[in-house]
């Protein structure tokens, strides 16, 4: 068996797109319970203490930090997060390898990059040949399907073992 | 056949006194479900009877009187009379019987009921304990939520295919 019959296919627009949705809504709903706490702490410490607290410039705050250590803590550790789970699919390093830590924070740094021309950066994956949006470009990684790689069906590009020119 | 013993019931009379509870609630349950089957008055009208020919009424006729006659005659009488005498101790036996078994089912009836409901219950018991039962709905359950991930996974991936076969007769025009 070849590298390029071992790689797995490149996962597709639709199932990155509907797996980004489906982590979108986790995050969304991880944050609404975060903030009801807060908000039950609040009116707890605020007779004791007589402090207010303001809890939309805290979640303000922790935001971006939980946004990113969601997404840079399950790819580094389980390859992908629960969107991506339930579409199978996984983020890899370009040699098919585990995301690196580093790689995992520079991918979701890479998501602003994507999304400030209008979201051009994840349009890309649908002209891109080997399905990689811009900030897979920028971390060196690739989105693959996870499971049975070699029954689904995929483009007629098959990804070299060392990655895609360019990348 | 003799007469039906009573007294202190044992194994065998607690065994007919529950047989008998659970044909008669078997019954119930089966005559219940054949009336709630069944279908309407007059869906199944028997054939109308077929016209007998007179001469052979008149011929059947005749018969009958000569049976008659010769009925009563004496060799005759004397074996309908014994014949009478035995029928009506076989009636009095069986409807020793008939009384007996209707009270032995009169009693089996709740004996049958609370039984069966124990049986039941301990039956499920048993198999809500067992190990391998749990093994078997478990994998099945895991086996379904598997099929339904499969589908969804294999229908965004000919999705994801199907976008992208549609992009490239795009940029061929």
């Amino acid at each position: 068996m070849d590298a390029a019959a071992r790689t797995p296919a490149a996962a597709g627009f639709v199932s990155r797109l509907l797996a980004f949705g489906v982590d979108v809504v986790v995050l969304t709903t991880v944050i609404a319970a975060t903030r009801w706490f807060l908000g039950v702490a609040e009116a707890m410490l605020r007779p004791r203490t007589g402090v207010g607290l303001d809890l939309d410039a805290l979640l303000l705050a922790i935001l971006p930090i939980v946004i990113v250590l969601y997404f840079a803590a399950a790819w580094t550790l389980a390859g992908q997060t629960i969107g991506k789970w339930l579409f199978g699919v996984r983020v890899v390093a370009d040699d098919g390898g585990p995301v690196s830590l580093g790689a995992a924070l520079l991918r979701v740094l890479g998501y602003l990059l994507s999304a400030l021309p209008l979201y051009a950066g994840f349009l890309w994956i649908v002209v891109d040949p080997g399905r990689r949006a811009w900030h897979d470009r920028l971390a060196r990684t690739r989105v693959v399907y996870a499971t049975g790689g070699t029954t689904r069906p995929s483009r007629d590009v098959a990804l070299p073992a060392g990655g895609p020119a360019g990348a | 056949m003799s007469k039906p013993s009573s007294g202190e019931p044992g194994d065998a009379r607690l065994l007919l006194r529950f047989a008998l509870g659970s044909a008669y609630l078997a019954r119930r349950q089966l005559f219940g479900a054949l009336r709630a089957h069944a279908p309407a008055a007059g869906a199944d009208q028997p054939p109308a009877p077929s016209v007998e020919a007179p001469r052979l009424r008149a011929t059947v006729r005749a018969a009958r009187r000569s049976l008659a006659w010769l009925g009563q005659t004496w060799p005759f009488t004397v074996a309908a009379r014994a014949a009478a005498e035995r029928r009506a101790a076989v009636g009095r036996r069986v409807g020793d019987w008939r009384a007996f078994l209707g009270a032995e089912e009169e009693v089996g009836v709740p004996l049958a009921r609370a039984t069966l409901g124990h049986l039941v219950d301990e039956a499920i018991g048993t198999l809500g304990d067992s190990s391998s039962l749990h093994g078997v709905i478990e994998e099945q359950s895991a086996n379904l939520g598997q099929d339904a991930l499969d589908r969804l996974r294999t229908t965004t991936a000919t999705a994801d295919a199907r976008l992208d076969a549609l992009l490239r007769r795009l940029r061929r025009r």
